[in-house]
């Protein structure tokens, strides 16, 4: 599937093009400000009244951008599967977790109730939840919980792809870990493709194929997990990475001034600004995108330096 | 606008009657607002044993019919434009109080406020400084609108004959209730003139507490995003 | 207890010291409730913490959320006040000091919270919010003086244009330049300690560098003493000298955070460590998590807290009726239903675990068989589980798992560090 999209106003996306294979896991990085999130929400068409899309999402041969509601409501959740930051925002705390279940299967497929119970205890088991707590409310569980139960929701029709939208940030570390690899299980086991978004470049290195490098709502850099990480092109990218704070870091980096104001971006390169290798060229001309290695894609007018 | 029963010239009693009528609500409701704005602000701040009796007393006054306790009131301390005030005041303190120590609560519990503590400031100063100007912002809304409430409160005081001395110039209320016997005989406008002013100024004050309320509340929006 | 293994150092040095800090939180409980169970039911947030902080250094105080960790932080500072123990504040007693004794001390230890987004006062521009604190504590008179003691603090801090940002309200800045407004306000006081609950972890990744490099350039400047709170171990190493890491309450291991992060001695420092998503796609390795999550600090677990999830656990770390309960529970939820069990065993609520035992009413005419069963079930538990149970008998209607009496905990000097783990007693 691939999607181009652009939204007007704020440019909270700028000619944004990508594509995911089945089965393969791309990352979607950026920082504030970075229309990262704009972006999920645009491929599930849940953005908000005053957005304006135009651009293709085409998934499995249709554009999604083109469906009716009605179509895109049958695919969202059956095909197409969301999870959020915060699991509170999907469940509704007046309806137990049996119930999300049974209205999650029972509004994209008719069978029975029975069938559609054992279908919810299977999914909640394989969460490592005990399935004697099917009928408790989300409050009774703790945030680490609520994301499983989330995570098994969007995924008990067994979609094709799921789209994450910083599925770990308010969780810790030890129980980050625990959903991380639930998530590449599922991978191995159901072949389903994750569109993860995230600032967190630790998780990106754990679980992604390939890493798209999202700045000021346009593409800074699209290439496989290796070469992003150890072969980066994009100044911001090599900045990015090097900002990064692990167990192995000795000196503190950081990129000069702040994310831009979408509603005025720069001219030119959106980067510009803030790099130290800017030149004229930068303010005037909007780099394009190109591929300087198999699969690895930057848009810098000194692409070629970097490598 | 004719004259009424004894000769007096009705116009010129509506027109005095809006100078009495927003004297009365100026005074009962601007003292309620003097003193239930601070004092919500000390109850929601301080909490304890003090905010619970404080509570329990205002909610007690809040249940009060308000009319029924204007009345009370101005039948105990006697008539007159100070004392109708005063009456409505005590109703209104409640409303104030109420608004104020809700936004107190709700503010008091962040971050902000706390760092205010956490570098020493005192109490009033916390209160003043960092949550008052939260705790401000329903206020002029509850304004308008209990002014408003506070007209018909008077009027109805007066209807009653219980509000103004007798004889007063431009009591709307009194006038509807001396006027009442005469509509029978066909004088319309002794009683629908009185009526038609505390309507206007009534609605009118509404209004402006909805106004208020458009304008502020985007201010409020952007302040919070 | 602590200051043994940090070797020698005169009380004169500590800045800090906390002794045996406990911080309990009432929780509402029905009148009922309350009647009926003596127990005091609190939210056990800090349970027996000490440690010392010594001039100059920066201490972290790692863990994850629910440890305690902001608790403390807060409590030092004492915006809360400490169920028990003691807080030594330059050889003070600070512990139960009134806020009107406390008010003058605050110039010398501030905190620095989480969300720079929510610590400024939306009202106040920020040259104002900067200059507050002089103007609380009296401390300068002069308008004029005020403002250039405040320009100068926004220029220390990077804070610049400063008399363009002096007029903007919060709204206007971003979430690293907020954060830097905060950090000015506390130091405007020239304060000796700074408490910083996870000063950076909300501000995106290019702007946590220059945030923590300002917070290194300020206590060279000046000398500063802190304490970071943070669950991020990455920074915590990067930036702290020694580290104490905090699970439920307790502190479980404390020490040089060097040695700590080479050679982590407690259990959960280890799977801590481990667990951390390193930026290298070629460093993937298969971690080894530590089962479930964070058990509620109300009622935490006997013994060691960390027991229930330990890769290392022995028989002797507190193994109690609710661990059985919970493999009980495990048992029936996985395993194929059988007859025999569903009549043996029951459902899981007809079964009750209290301290150490752990137990169900049976109305079987042949109560050797339940217990017989409770055996098998005990035979596939962790071994450290099966090893720690004292019996398994038939009393009367009842069928009771019993199980040791645990080892008692303490801090344990290892190498340059004290650890509190029973593998090391």
């Amino acid at each position: 599937m691939h999607y181009k999209t652009r939204r007007g106003e704020a440019h909270a996306l700028d000619e944004i093009s990508l594509e995911i294979a089945q089965g393969e896991t791309l990352g979607v990085v950026g920082e504030t400000g970075s229309g990262k999130s704009t972006l999920a929400k645009a491929v599930l068409g849940v953005l908000p009244p005053n957005a304006t899309v135009s651009g293709q999402i085409i998934y499995h041969g249709s554009d999604l951008t083109h469906l009716n509601d009605d179509t895109l409501r049958r695919i969202r959740g059956k095909e197409i599967a969301l999870i959020f930051q915060d699991p509170m925002t999907r469940l509704n705390p007046l309806m137990t977790i049996e119930d999300h279940f049974l209205e999650e299967i029972q509004a994209h497929e008719s069978i029975s109730v029975e069938e559609a119970r054992s279908r919810a205890r299977e999914a909640l088991v394989s969460m490592g939840i005990h399935e004697s707590r099917i009928r408790n409310y989300p409050h009774e569980f703790s945030g680490g919980m609520r994301q499983r139960i989330m995570i098994a929701l969007a995924l008990v029709l067994k979609p094709f792809l799921l789209v994450a939208d910083e599925p770990t940030t308010s969780l810790d570390v030890i129980v980050e870990s625990q959903i991380l690899e639930i998530l590449q299980d599922l991978r191995r086991v159901y072949k389903m493709s994750l569109l993860l978004i995230t600032h967190n470049l630790g998780i990106v290195a754990e679980v992604c194929d390939r890493v798209a490098v999202l700045y000021a709502g346009k593409l800074a850099e699209l290439g496989p997990v290796r070469d992003i990480f150890h072969r980066p092109i994009h100044p911001y990218t090599r900045a990015l990475l090097s900002s990064v704070i692990s167990l192995e870091t000795k000196e503190l980096h950081s990129i000069e001034g702040s994310p831009p104001d979408l509603l005025i971006p720069p001219s030119g390169c959106r980067f510009h600004p803030r790099c130290p290798y800017a030149q004229s060229i930068c303010k005037e001309n909007v780099p394009p995108l190109v591929e300087y290695r198999p699969g690895h894609f930057a848009a810098c007018h000194f692409g070629d330096t970097f490598l | 606008m004719g004259t009424d029963n004894v000769g007096r010239d009705v116009l010129s009693r509506v027109i005095w009657g809006a100078r009495t009528s927003l004297e009365i609500m100026a005074i009962g409701v601007l003292i309620a607002l003097a003193v239930g704005f601070p004092v919500g602000l000390l109850s929601g701040y301080v909490g304890g044993k003090i905010d619970r009796l404080l509570v329990l007393i205002m909610d007690s006054i809040y249940a009060f019919p308000g009319l029924l306790l204007a009345a009370l009131i101005a039948a105990v301390i006697g008539r007159g434009v100070f004392n109708i005030g005063i009456a409505i005041t005590v109703i209104y303190i409640p409303l104030y109080f109420r608004v104020t120590r809700s936004q107190t609560l709700s503010v008091r519990e962040e971050p902000y406020v706390e760092a205010a503590r956490a570098l020493g400031a005192k109490s009033h100063t916390v209160m003043f400084s960092y949550i008052a100007h939260s705790a401000i912002i329903a206020i002029p809304v509850i304004f308008s609108l209990s002014s408003a409430d506070a007209i018909l409160t008077a009027a109805g005081l007066s209807y009653l004959g219980l509000g103004l001395e007798v004889d007063t110039p431009g009591d709307w209320g009194r006038d509807l209730s001396d006027a009442q016997s005469f509509i029978g005989v066909g004088i319309w406008w002794m009683s629908v003139f009185p009526g038609l002013m505390i309507v206007i100024l009534t609605v009118g004050l509404s209004f402006l507490g909805e106004g208020l309320n458009d304008i502020i509340n985007p201010i409020l929006r952007k302040e919070r995003s | 207890m602590t200051g043994s293994a940090s070797g020698l150092e005169s009380p004169a040095e500590d800045l800090l010291k906390v002794q045996d800090l406990l911080v309990h939180f009432p929780v509402k409980v029905p009148l009922i409730q309350r009647l009926i169970s003596r127990e005091k039911v609190v939210v056990h947030a800090v349970d027996g913490v000490s440690f010392s902080l010594k001039r100059g250094e920066i201490l972290g105080l790692v863990g994850e959320s629910g440890c305690g960790k902001t608790t403390v932080g807060r409590t030092i500072v004492r915006l809360l006040e400490p169920t028990s123990g003691r807080i030594i504040f330059e050889g003070r007693d600070i512990s139960h000091l009134s806020q009107s004794k406390l008010r003058p001390l605050r110039r010398r230890m501030q905190i620095i919270f989480q969300d720079p987004h929510a610590s400024l006062n939306p009202a106040m521009t920020i040259g104002r919010a900067i200059g507050h604190p002089l103007q609380i504590h009296g401390i300068v008179r002069d308008a004029e003086e005020v403002r250039q003691s405040v320009l100068d603090i926004m220029r220390e801090v990077g804070l610049t244009p400063e008399d363009q940002l002096f007029d903007k309200y919060p709204g206007d800045l971003s979430g690293g330049q907020k954060q830097r407004a905060v950090i000015a306000r506390a130091m405007i006081l020239e304060p000796r300690l700074l408490v910083v609950d996870e000063g950076v972890a909300m501000l995106d990744m290019s702007v946590r560098a220059k945030v923590l490099e300002l917070i290194l350039n300020l206590k060279r400047r000046h000398g500063l003493t802190y304490l970071f709170i943070t669950h991020d171990l990455a920074t915590a190493k990067f930036l702290c000298d020694r580290i104490a890491i905090m699970y439920l309450g307790r502190v479980v291991e404390l020490g040089p955070a060097a040695s700590i992060y080479a050679e982590p001695k407690h259990p959960y420092t280890q799977a801590l460590l481990q667990v951390i998503p390193t930026p290298d796609p070629d460093k993937r390795r298969k971690k080894i998590l530590p089962r479930g999550e964070v058990p509620d600090a109300i009622h935490p677990p006997a013994g060691c807290r960390f027991h229930p999830r330990c890769q290392s656990v022995l028989p002797t770390c507190g193994w109690e009726g609710r661990d059985f309960i919970d493999l009980l529970d495990e048992h029936l939820s996985t395993s194929p239903k059988g007859v025999e069990d569903d009549e043996l065993l029951g459902s899981i609520g007809e079964w009750w675990a209290e301290g150490f035992e752990a137990g169900r009413k049976t109305d079987a005419k042949d109560p050797k068989k339940l217990v017989e069963r409770v055996k098998e079930i005990l035979a596939k538990a962790p071994p450290a589980m099966a090893q720690a149970v004292q019996s398994v008998e038939a009393k009367g209607e009842f069928v009771i798992v019993q199980f040791r009496t645990p080892d008692k905990l303490v801090h344990t000097a290892v190498a340059d560090r004290t650890v509190e783990c029973l593998l090391y007693q």
